[in-house]
């Protein structure tokens, strides 16, 4: 498989994970609320990036059934609906196969960069087939990939006076010392949040910011800039500070927003690189950019500043684009030309500044919420760095899986009883489904990575006694892969569920046996709920493992995957929480492969 | 007063426009199922970024119009096997001489007229306030020589501040852009210190390494994007610090966007060279010449609404708003390198990028 094949996959992977995760399942796709039946109007289908879902349906709303709405005669209905960068693109790469999945094929396609619709052509172009996204689709909105920080820490470093950047983060994350460097010895090692590149347009632009730092270049980095030997250690260096990578900078913003309540905000993360419009949301109390009827808005005690890497940054500039595909009618393109024109207007755009993202037409002026009270400056960046072309893109993934921190993961797969249950109609338990997908994951661990295999169920053991078994014990991968996978083929589900005792056992052992150049994490997987009257107190587990993740310079991460209708993904998102994680919901049992996929993009 | 005059105008208008009709009444025209630009029919064909004047124009005129780039224009002029062009040409000065040139260098017979001038606009700089002050404390004057020299290197090593990065600099680019020619003149007077530089002078080493540092610190426009300014503008000073521009493009698109930046500036660079927009009759037959004449008619008055300056015209809105002083008015010469110069400066640019 090529290098951008590859990617392709797992951004597919990922995508369909990220709908799983978020309640949907394989396939379907969420709106922004209900725009009503097109009737017989030309039906312009939208696929847009998550983030600007709800901006998108509401300028829909506004447009469908006005008199503007019409192309020669004909009324036009716009249909948005999000659809995952990534995940699009590898549709759009195969001809949008099968639109009773994965929902129409869209007119109108907008990623969160212009660097996905160049991807895609590279991708056609391999496949000997015509580029089908025109390279001068207009962007409609944009925002600045930047580095958050609570704001003591970026004052720390001296921050707005003193111009920070990439160079600054790799410094910190190498000193030994940490924030005592800079006199604050209470916050610990320098922590960064940044996501998998893979998966995540914020990661990927953190990524090749990094590199272009590490080369002093703007633009022009090249495959040779990234195969140089200092290149490659100053990416070692940022990537070790590292907390957990994930598939999306809510989980970082979430998790700000909670240590934040409880006070503990600066030594959960230091810096978490993530868009512009993600700071604002989380300093208007927003982390996750959702307003949900009847929430209320809190904003953080302490709220984060953005850093405009002084090496330069790159901007998702939203491109409005409209696709030369077969499938595309010449009623569909006139008509998305009209809804274009019609997001492109003063009145519109201003719309999109009240989202918290910069306006693609120029006319519009820059204003609230871009201001310095909400932590960013309309007036940064200063360099805008070059999008590498698509080849060199896939070499700078290539190269950060060499380069990612490495990881020490416990795997606990719950072995009860229920996993023997059919997932679904199919003649295949979820048992089966859950070693699928977990020998499919392996592959994503490099041979460095260190892994082991842990069930859990009542009676267990020789003699019936024991709740969980070590089948392989953690160790390197190079050793361990095989074993993992003969023994997670050889499973077989036993009885109850013990689940918290399991939990805590496995945070407890990890914390003892922590790697500090790793990330240390649990993956506990459980279609059930606790079913042992010998430890069935939650909240005493979920406060000895907050007691245990205090002042531990290797935090253990806990990802619990809520697998099947019968788990309990309240509890099971408590415990992430409490571990400053991600619960992952797979309720569902035929997304476990895309969900475990989704999990271990953290490592 | 006006009345009479306006009446003077509109009898004028008349007259002209059936003097042209009786001498192209045989021509085929553009129309419904005769689009323009088939071979053999008058067409108008204006550079990329004159549609509206064009339209307009051959709308009076009764012709279709195309917009092309020049380069693109000379090329199907010099193709032997292309279509045959007929019409007129509005194009910024010398690209009718330069397309004559390469029409003598291939053994073609020369089919264009002599350009006539219509308009003027300066070649001057988009510059942010504070970066023109910081360039003009280390150089004196803004100047193409001065730009060139400190072209990507750091801004702390003139004394700004550290955070304002390298210095980017921008010019209009691509193959569509007519001013990218005139504008590359410039640059090459500026090095050489006055519009007198030779081919040999552009030919040289010297000037070749300091091009090829001013081309590095052009970082490429962002997708979407046609212009310079339309990059500063939307994305601020991280696109660029300064651009070569042509007035009567940049000025409309600012004065509609200050509101977005409202520290951009245009400003005079020196040395001071103007682009001079001329039409050309594009054949040898009455028709063409008759359709170049009407062109220089009509379409002064919608120039000079569009932002470009013609003599005895009023300046646009745009140009009052945001437009360059130039206290002692224009000089007379344009102030550029010979054609041939400008050509092979194209060329080399594209050597240098590459």
């Amino acid at each position: 498989m090529t290098g951008l094949l590859r990617w392709t996959a797992l951004a597919m992977a990922g995508a369909m994970a990220l709908a799983a995760c978020q309640g949907g399942t394989t396939g379907e796709r969420e709106t922004g609320g209900d725009l009503g039946d097109p009737g017989d109007c030309v039906t312009v289908d939208m696929a847009v990036s998550s983030e600007k879902i709800d901006l998108l349906t509401d300028l829909a709303g506004d447009f469908n059934g006005s008199d503007e709405a019409v192309v020669d005669g004909e009324c036009i209905f716009v249909r948005p609906y999000s659809s995952a960068s990534g995940g699009a693109m590898t549709l759009l790469s195969q001809g949008w196969p099968n639109p009773d999945a994965d929902g129409p094929a869209p007119v109108i396609w907008s990623p969160a960069a212009s660097s996905w619709g160049a991807i895609l052509n590279q991708l056609l172009d391999e496949q000997g087939e015509s580029p089908m996204a025109p390279a001068d689709a207009r962007p409609f909105m944009l925002t600045p990939l930047l580095i958050a920080m609570p704001e003591p820490m970026a004052t720390a470093l001296g921050h707005p006076d003193t111009p920070i950047g990439w160079a600054d983060v790799l410094a910190l994350a190498n000193d030994p010392e940490g924030w005592g460097s800079v006199g604050h010895p209470e916050w610990g090692r320098f922590r960064l949040g940044k996501t998998n590149p893979n998966f995540s347009t914020s990661g990927l632009s953190a990524l090749i910011a990094q590199y272009y730092a590490a080369t002093g270049k703007e633009r022009g980095l090249s495959t040779e800039d990234l195969a140089q030997d200092e290149v490659a250690e100053f990416a070692r260096g940022v990537e070790s500070a590292v907390v957990h990578y994930g598939d999306t900078t809510l989980t970082f913003l979430n998790n700000m927003a909670r240590n934040d309540a409880r006070g503990t905000v600066l030594t959960y993360a230091s810096a978490i690189a993530i868009e512009e419009v993600s700071l604002i949301n989380y300093n208007r109390g927003n982390p996750d950019g959702v307003l949900e009827p009847g929430e209320v808005l809190e904003e953080p005690r302490i709220p984060l500043v953005g850093i405009y890497p002084k090496e330069g940054t790159l901007f998702s500039d939203n491109p409005f684009i409209i696709l030369d595909a077969d499938w595309v009618s010449d009623e569909q393109r006139a008509g998305a030309r009209v809804f274009e024109e019609y997001v492109q207007r003063p009145e519109n755009q201003e719309r999109v500044l009240e989202f918290g993202f910069r306006p693609g037409n120029p006319e519009v002026a820059l204003g609230p919420p871009l201001v310095a009270d909400l932590g960013v400056d309309p007036e940064e960046p200063q360099t805008t760095l070059e999008v590498p072309p698509p080849p060199v893109m896939v070499e700078v993934l290539e190269r950060w899986e060499e380069q990612r921190k490495a990881a020490r993961v416990q795997l606990v797969m719950d072995v009860s009883g229920s996993m023997a249950d059919p997932a679904g109609d199919s003649r295949e338990t979820k048992l089966d489904l859950a070693v699928q997908a977990a020998v499919q994951a392996l592959d994503q661990f490099r041979d460095d990575d260190e892994v082991g295999l842990r069930i859990f169920s009542t009676n267990l053991g020789p003699d019936g006694q024991d709740d969980w078994i070590d089948l392989v014990p953690i160790g390197p991968m190079s050793e361990n892969r095989t074993a993992l996978q003969e023994r997670l083929e050889g499973l077989v589900p036993v009885a109850g569920t013990p689940l918290y005792t399991v939990t805590q056992e496995s945070f407890r052992e990890l914390r003892a046996d922590a790697d500090p150049a790793k990330i240390n994490a649990v993956v506990l997987l459980t279609d059930g709920r606790n079913e042992d009257p010998r430890n069935d107190d939650l909240e005493a587990m979920l406060r000895s493992l907050t007691e245990g993740l205090e002042g531990q310079q290797s935090p253990v991460r806990i990802f619990p995957i809520a697998y099947g209708r019968d788990a309990d993904p309240a509890v099971l998102r408590r415990i992430a929480e409490a571990t400053d994680a991600a619960a992952y919901d797979s309720s569902d049992p035929r997304t476990i492969d895309q969900v475990f996929t989704a999990v271990i993009s953290n490592f | 007063m006006k009345r009479i005059l306006a009446l003077v105008l509109a009898v004028g208008m008349v007259a002209g426009a059936l003097s042209f009709r009786s001498r192209i009444e045989d021509a085929p025209l553009a129309g419904p199922g005769n689009p323009p630009g088939t071979a053999g029919e008058l067409t108008l064909t204006c550079d990329v970024g004159l549609e509206d004047v064009c339209e307009a124009v051959a709308d009076e005129a009764d012709v279709g119009a195309v917009a092309e780039a020049p380069a693109a224009v000379a090329d199907r002029l010099v193709d032997p096997a292309g279509e045959e062009l007929r019409g007129a040409w509005l194009t910024l000065d010398p690209w009718v001489e330069v397309a004559a040139l390469r029409l003598e260098s291939a053994g073609e017979a020369t089919v264009l007229g002599d350009g006539t001038p219509l308009a003027r606009s300066p070649l001057v700089a988009a510059v942010w306030e504070e970066r023109a002050a910081a360039l003009e404390s280390a150089c004196g004057t803004l100047t193409w020589r001065c730009v060139g020299d400190v072209a990507a290197g750091s801004w702390a090593d003139i004394g700004a501040p550290e955070a304002w990065g390298r210095v980017k600099v921008g010019r209009a680019e691509g193959a569509d852009a007519a001013e990218a020619m005139l504008l590359l003149g410039q640059i090459a007077a500026g090095y050489a210190g006055g519009g007198d530089v030779s081919r040999a002078d552009v030919e040289g080493n010297a000037f070749f390494a300091w091009l090829s540092r001013l081309e590095e610190a052009r970082p490429p426009l962002p997708p979407g994007l046609a212009s310079p300014i339309e990059a500063m503008v939307q994305r601020g000073e991280s696109a660029l610090d300064i651009a070569g521009v042509l007035e009567a493009q940049a000025a409309p698109f600012l004065a509609r966007t200050a509101a977005r930046a409202p520290t951009l500036r245009l400003q005079p660079i020196e040395p001071v060279v103007t682009a001079n927009l001329v039409v050309a009759a594009i054949g040898d037959d009455d028709g063409a010449h008759a359709l170049a004449e009407e062109v220089a008619r009509v379409a002064p008055a919608l120039l000079a609404e569009a932002g470009w300056r013609v003599e005895g015209s009023p300046d646009a809105p745009a140009l009052t708003q945001v437009g360059v002083a130039f206290p002692g008015g224009l000089p007379t010469e344009a102030g550029l390198p010979p054609a041939g110069t400008l050509f092979v400066l194209l060329q080399l640019a594209q050597e240098v990028g590459r």
